[in-house]
C-alpha cells in the first residue's frame, strides 16, 4: 500500500444506520456476507437451521438475504436455474397478533388451527410473492409470460372457491388475512374463517412444482424469525413443523439465546439438536475474535466505500456481497490490508504509550507523583515518588503504585526491580512473574478511577472488537459515535477527517456507546428494568474491585455461583433473561471445580458496559457469589444493595470514600 | 365529537350533575384516594375495573369479563351518566370503557386530577435524579384486541408517541415493534402541568430521539389538554399517505392518553401500541388542578 491520501473525508451517517429495519427487504447492496454464511451449505443439506444471537447480531438481516426479494432482487445481473433451487420466505412473528391468538374464551384447539392458519396464509401469500419476484429478476426461464398461464389454484381441487391465477391469488391470501384479522378484534362476534391447514402450503408448492418444470426441484425455506415471541403452544406447533421439515418445504428459525419456552411437539417426540437441526450462533465466528475483527473492518470500508481513498488499497466491494468473494476475503494478504486500515481509522496506542500521555499531561503526572508519595509515607519509607518514575516506560511507574499498596513487597524490592528493568536486565517486571502483563491493565484502570475524565484504555479498533464481542450492532455504534466525535459540527452532513481520528475521539465515543447500551437494557423484555438495575448493581461491585489499589486480583469482571442452597426462582428467572439479551454471556467453564460439581459456569457481563463502568473489557478473574448474593443483586432492596457493597468493601479493606460516579457521568460527553 | 374542559383549584368549582355510574381503577396514590372519595359523594354506583394484559379480560367489581364478551357485559350502562375516573385507570382500562360509553350512548364525563409532585427514584447515583419512580414492571406491548387493525408487514406504520418521563417505553416500543425511525415521532406535554416538569420530559426523551434517530420534528400539545392533542392526531391521520396506517403509542401523561383513547374510538381504522406497565404504589403526591372533561360523541 502506498501512503499517499488523496480523498479524506467522509460522512458521520454513513455508519448510522443499524437495524435491519432501515435496510428494507432487498438486500443485495447492502448485506455484507457473514462467514456463517459458508456453513450454510444449503446444496448438500436441507436440515432445518435455528440461528441464535442477541440483538444486534445480524439475524434479521441474514434471514432477510436469504429471502426471495434479495435472491431474485432485480439488481442481480443473473439469477441461474441453481438460484432457484432454494427459495427464502420471511415471516416475522408479530407479537401483537401471536399473543391474542391464545385465551378469550375459545378452546386451545380453535387457537391451535387459527395459528395454524394465519402461518399458512402469510406462507402462501410469501410463496405468491416469491415467484413474481422471480418473474421480475433477470432469470430468463420464468417471466411475467409464465406467471399469466400458471395455474396453481389448488383451492378449487378441494372445493374452496378461489382465483387460480397468481396476481389474484395473491389478492385472495391477502383478502385472507384482513378477514382473520377483522376476526381478531371480536373474536366472539360472527363466526370464525374456514382455517387453512398447514398442509395447504405444500399443496401450492407441489402444485407449483407440477404446473412450471423450472421449479421441480425447488425448495421452500421458510424463516421464522423472533421465534422467541411464539407463546408455548405456538412454539410446539411450529417445533412440530421443523422436526418434520423435508423437501419441499423446510422451516428454519431465529431467536435469541435461550429462546425455546418448549422444545415439545405436538406429538409425543421433542426437538433435538443435531438430529432434527442444526444451530448457528452468529456471534460465535468461525475463527474467534479474529474473524469478527475482520468482518467488522469489511462492514466499515464497505459502508465507507466510495467516499474515501483507502490509502491507495485497491478496495473491492463486491466481493463481500458476492457468495463467490469468499475465497478472495480468506487471503492474508487481503485481511492484513484490510485491518491495516480501520486500524489506521481507529488508531491505538500500545501500553507502554498508554501510560507514556500521563507524562504529557501535567495533572496526571502530579496525580502519579501525589499517589506515589502517598503510599510511601503511609509505609514509612524513605524513599520518594521520584524514585519509582521512569518516564521512559511509565508502566513501571503504575504497577509500582499498586505494588507498594501490598503488605507482600517492600519498597525496596521493587526499586531494585525498576533499576534492573531500566539497565535492560530480566526482572519481575517482565520475567516469568510478568508484573507488566499481569497488573498493568488493572493499574491503568486505578488510576484513572475516580478522575473526571475519559479512559484511553478503550480504544483502537481491537478494542472496539473486543468490547463489541461478537455483534456487529455495537462495533458500529462505536465507530459511528467516534465519527460523531470527530465530525466538524458546523457542516450540515457531520464530515469527518478520517485519518485525523484521535484516542481522545474513541474513548469519548466508547463511553457515549456504553452509556447508550447500558440503557437500551431497559428495554429488553418484560424484565428489562428488573436487568438494567441488575447490570447497574453488578457493573458497580465490579468497578469497586477495579478500586483496590493493591491490585493483587486485578479485573475481576465475571462471577461464578458457589454451591449451596437453591437460588430463588426469581433469580432464575432473571439469569435465564440475562443470558437471552445478552447482558450477561454464560461460559461453560473448563476447570474443574470440585470432584461433586465437575461442571459449573462462568457469567460474563457484556463488556460493551465495561467504559461505563471503568472495568476491563478482557474475560480475566472472577468472582465467587453465593446464590443470597444473587438474589440481593436482581432484586434486592436497596438496603440490601448497599450492605452488600459495604461487606465487599470492608472484605476487600477499602477505606477510601469512593465515589461510584458523577453527575456528568451519564451524560453524552 | 364534542369535548368540554373544566379546569379548577379544588372540586367544589366544577359544574357537573351527578352520575348514575362511576368507573374507576385501582388508587395507588393521593389523587386516587382523593377522586375516589370525590366520586362515592356523587355517584349512584361505583364500579370499579382492572384490565388483564395476560389474559386479556377485565375485572369488572370482582367479576371476569373476557375482553370479547365486553359488548354484552356493559348493557346496563346504556343511556346512562357515567363517569370515567381516568387518574385511577390505565390506559386500557379507560379505552375499553369508553368503546362501551360510546357503543350504550351514554353522557361521559372522564375526570383526571393533576398530581402536585412524582416519586423520584431512591438511588445513590446523582445521574438519575431525573428519573421518576412510576413503573416498577412493564408486561411489554400486548394488545389490546380490538385496536390494532392490520399485522402485515407490507403496510407502512407512521407512528405517533405521547411522550412522557419514562423514555424507555418509547425505546422499547421502537424495538419491539420494529417501528422505523424515520416515520415517528413525539408528542411533548408542552406546557407541563407545572412550570419546569417539560425538562424532565426533554432531559429523558433526547437521548431517545437521538440514539433512535427519530428525524421528524416533534409536535408540542399542552399536557393537561387532551383536545389540542386530539387536534394533532388528527392531523397527522388525515396526512397519512394510501399505503400507511397510523398508530399512537400513549406512554406519557394521562390527559395524553385520554386524547389517544377518544381518537381510537372514534376511528375505527387507527391502531395503539402500548405497554401495559404496573404503576409504582404512591407514584405521586398530593393533588393538584381538578380537571372535568364531558364528551359527547
Amino acid at each position: 500500500m502506498t501512503g499517499k491520501t488523496q480523498i479524506n473525508k467522509v460522512r458521520a451517517n454513513s455508519l448510522s444506520q443499524n437495524r435491519a429495519e432501515e435496510f428494507g427487504y432487498d438486500l443485495s447492496k447492502d448485506f455484507v456476507l457473514p462467514p456463517i454464511y459458508e456453513a450454510l451449505d444449503f446444496k448438500k443439506s436441507i436440515k432445518p437451521k435455528i440461528f441464535i444471537g442477541g440483538r444486534g447480531c445480524g439475524k434479521t438481516m441474514l434471514l432477510r438475504y436469504l429471502s426471495h426479494q434479495t435472491s431474485f432482487s432485480k439488481s442481480k445481473k443473473n439469477i441461474s436455474v441453481e438460484d432457484i433451487k432454494n427459495i427464502g420466505l420471511y415471516w416475522k412473528v408479530d407479537t401483537h397478533m401471536v399473543h391474542q391468538l391464545q385465551k378469550r374464551g375459545l378452546e386451545d384447539d380453535i387457537w391451535q388451527s387459527a395459528f395454524e392458519h394465519i402461518v399458512t396464509l402469510f406462507s402462501c401469500l410469501e410463496v405468491c410473492k416469491s415467484l413474481e419476484s422471480i418473474a421480475n429478476s433477470k432469470f430468463e426461464s420464468f417471466g411475467k409470460d409464465e406467471i399469466d398461464v400458471l395455474d396453481i389454484n389448488f383451492l378449487n381441487e378441494i372445493g374452496i372457491d378461489a382465483p387460480k391465477s397468481l396476481y389474484q391469488l395473491k389478492d385472495y391470501f391477502k383478502s385472507k388475512i384482513s378477514e382473520f384479522e377483522l376476526w381478531l378484534r371480536n373474536v366472539r362476534k360472527g363466526s370464525a374463517p374456514q382455517f387453512f391447514p398447514r398442509s395447504f402450503i405444500s399443496l401450492l408448492v407441489n402444485k407449483l412444482r407440477n404446473e412450471n418444470g423450472q421449479f421441480k426441484n425447488s425448495i421452500f425455506n421458510i424463516y421464522i424469525d423472533e421465534y422467541e415471541n411464539l407463546v408455548e403452544y405456538q412454539q410446539e406447533i411450529i417445533n412440530t413443523w421443523v422436526k418434520h421439515s423435508e423437501s419441499p418445504i423446510v422451516f428454519h428459525l431465529a431467536m435469541k439465546r435461550n429462546a425455546f419456552r418448549t422444545k415439545k411437539t405436538v406429538g409425543s417426540e421433542s426437538l433435538t439438536e443435531l438430529h432434527d437441526y442444526r444451530v448457528h450462533d452468529l456471534e460465535d465466528y468461525p475463527e474467534g475474535k479474529k474473524g469478527f475483527m475482520v468482518f467488522a473492518a469489511e462492514i466499515l470500508l464497505y459502508r465507507l466505500q466510495g467516499q474515501v481513498n483507502f490509502k491507495g488499497y485497491d478496495f473491492n466491494p463486491n466481493i463481500l456481497i458476492d457468495p463467490t468473494g469468499f475465497d478472495e476475503r480468506k487471503s492474508k494478504v487481503y485481511r492484513s490490508n484490510i485491518l491495516e486500515i480501520v486500524e489506521s481509522i481507529f488508531p491505538s496506542l500500545s501500553k507502554k504509550d498508554l501510560a507514556n500521555i500521563i507524562a504529557d499531561d501535567k495533572n496526571l503526572i502530579h496525580r502519579l507523583f501525589e499517589k506515589l508519595n502517598q503510599i510511601l509515607k503511609i509505609k514509612k519509607s524513605s524513599l520518594t515518588a521520584r524514585d519509582f518514575i521512569f518516564y521512559d516506560d511509565l508502566r513501571i511507574s503504575l504497577i509500582s503504585l499498586s505494588l507498594l499498596h501490598r503488605d507482600t513487597i517492600k519498597p525496596e524490592v521493587i526499586l531494585g526491580e525498576i533499576q534492573k528493568f531500566k539497565l535492560g536486565k530480566p526482572s519481575n517486571f517482565n520475567n516469568s512473574t510478568d508484573w507488566i502483563q499481569n497488573n498493568f491493565v488493572g493499574s491503568y484502570l486505578y488510576f484513572y478511577s475516580g478522575l473526571n475524565r475519559v479512559c484511553p484504555l478503550y480504544t483502537g479498533f481491537r478494542t472496539f472488537c473486543e468490547m463489541s464481542n461478537g455483534n456487529i450492532r455495537h462495533l458500529t455504534e462505536l465507530c459511528y459515535k467516534t465519527f460523531l466525535r470527530a465530525s466538524d459540527s458546523n457542516t450540515a452532513d457531520m464530515i469527518v477527517e478520517i485519518w485525523k481520528i484521535t484516542v481522545d475521539h474513541q474513548a469519548q465515543a466508547a463511553k457515549q456507546a456504553s452509556t447508550t447500551f447500558l440503557n437500551e437494557i431497559k428495554t429488553f423484555g418484560r424484565y428489562g428494568n428488573q436487568l438494567h438495575t441488575f447490570v447497574q448493581r453488578l457493573g458497580t461491585l465490579f468497578s469497586l474491585a477495579h478500586k483496590n489499589p493493591r491490585q493483587s486480583e486485578p479485573e475481576q469482571n465475571h462471577f461464578s455461583i458457589v454451591e449451596g442452597a437453591k437460588g430463588s426462582k426469581n433469580s432464575d428467572t432473571l439469569l435465564n433473561e440475562a443470558i437471552k439479551w445478552s447482558v450477561l454471556f454464560e461460559n461453560k467453564s473448563t476447570k474443574k471445580k470440585s470432584d461433586h460439581n465437575p461442571d459449573y459456569s462462568e457469567y460474563v457481563l457484556n463488556p460493551i458496559y465495561s467504559p461505563y463502568f471503568h472495568i476491563s473489557y478482557r474475560k480475566k478473574r472472577k468472582l465467587d457469589f453465593s446464590l443470597d448474593t444473587l438474589d440481593t443483586l436482581f432484586s434486592g432492596s436497596l438496603d440490601e444493595y448497599e450492605s452488600l457493597l459495604r461487606s465487599y468493601r470492608s472484605k476487600w479493606d477499602l477505606n477510601e470514600n469512593i465515589k461510584e460516579h458523577n453527575l456528568f457521568s451519564d451524560l453524552n460527553i | 365529537m364534542n369535548l368540554n374542559m373544566q379546569e379548577e383549584e379544588d372540586s367544589s368549582k366544577l359544574l357537573f350533575e351527578k352520575w348514575d355510574i362511576s368507573f374507576v381503577g385501582i388508587p395507588l396514590d393521593d389523587r386516587g384516594n382523593v377522586a375516589n372519595s370525590f366520586i362515592e359523594i356523587n355517584s349512584e354506583k361505583v364500579i370499579e375495573v382492572k384490565y388483564d394484559a395476560y389474559e386479556m379480560a377485565l375485572m369488572v367489581d370482582g367479576k371476569l369479563a373476557l375482553i370479547d364478551d365486553l359488548d354484552e357485559f356493559f348493557s346496563f350502562i346504556e343511556k346512562k351518566r357515567i363517569l370515567i375516573e381516568s387518574t385511577t385507570m390505565s390506559f386500557a382500562e379507560m379505552l375499553l370503557i369508553l368503546k362501551q360509553t360510546k357503543q350504550y350512548d351514554c353522557d361521559i364525563s372522564i375526570l383526571y386530577l393533576e398530581p402536585k409532585s412524582y416519586s423520584q427514584i431512591r438511588t445513590p447515583l446523582i445521574i438519575h435524579r431525573r428519573e421518576f419512580e412510576l413503573s416498577h414492571e412493564t408486561p411489554g406491548f400486548f394488545p389490546i384486541p380490538g385496536f390494532i387493525k392490520s399485522y402485515s408487514d407490507d403496510i407502512v406504520k407512521r407512528t405517533i408517541f405521547i411522550a412522557g418521563y419514562e423514555s424507555e417505553r418509547i425505546d422499547r416500543a421502537i424495538e419491539a415493534n420494529s417501528i422505523p425511525s424515520n416515520n415517528c415521532a413525539l408528542i411533548f406535554g408542552v406546557p407541563a402541568f407545572q412550570a419546569g416538569w417539560e425538562m424532565n420530559s426533554f432531559a429523558n426523551n433526547i437521548a431517545v430521539i437521538k440514539e433512535q434517530r427519530l428525524i421528524s420534528e416533534p409536535y408540542f400539545s399542552s399536557a393537561n389538554n387532551p383536545g389540542s392533542t386530539y387536534d394533532i392526531l388528527e392531523e397527522v391521520y388525515k396526512s397519512l399517505d394510501q399505503d400507511e396506517e397510523l398508530f399512537i403509542a400513549p406512554l406519557g401523561p394521562k390527559p395524553g392518553g385520554i386524547a389517544t383513547a377518544l381518537f381510537l374510538v372514534e376511528n375505527e381504522d387507527v391502531s395503539v401500541f402500548y405497554d401495559h406497565p404496573n404503576k409504582t404504589p404512591t407514584r405521586s403526591k398530593e393533588v393538584n388542578k381538578w380537571h372535568l372533561y364531558d364528551i359527547k360523541f
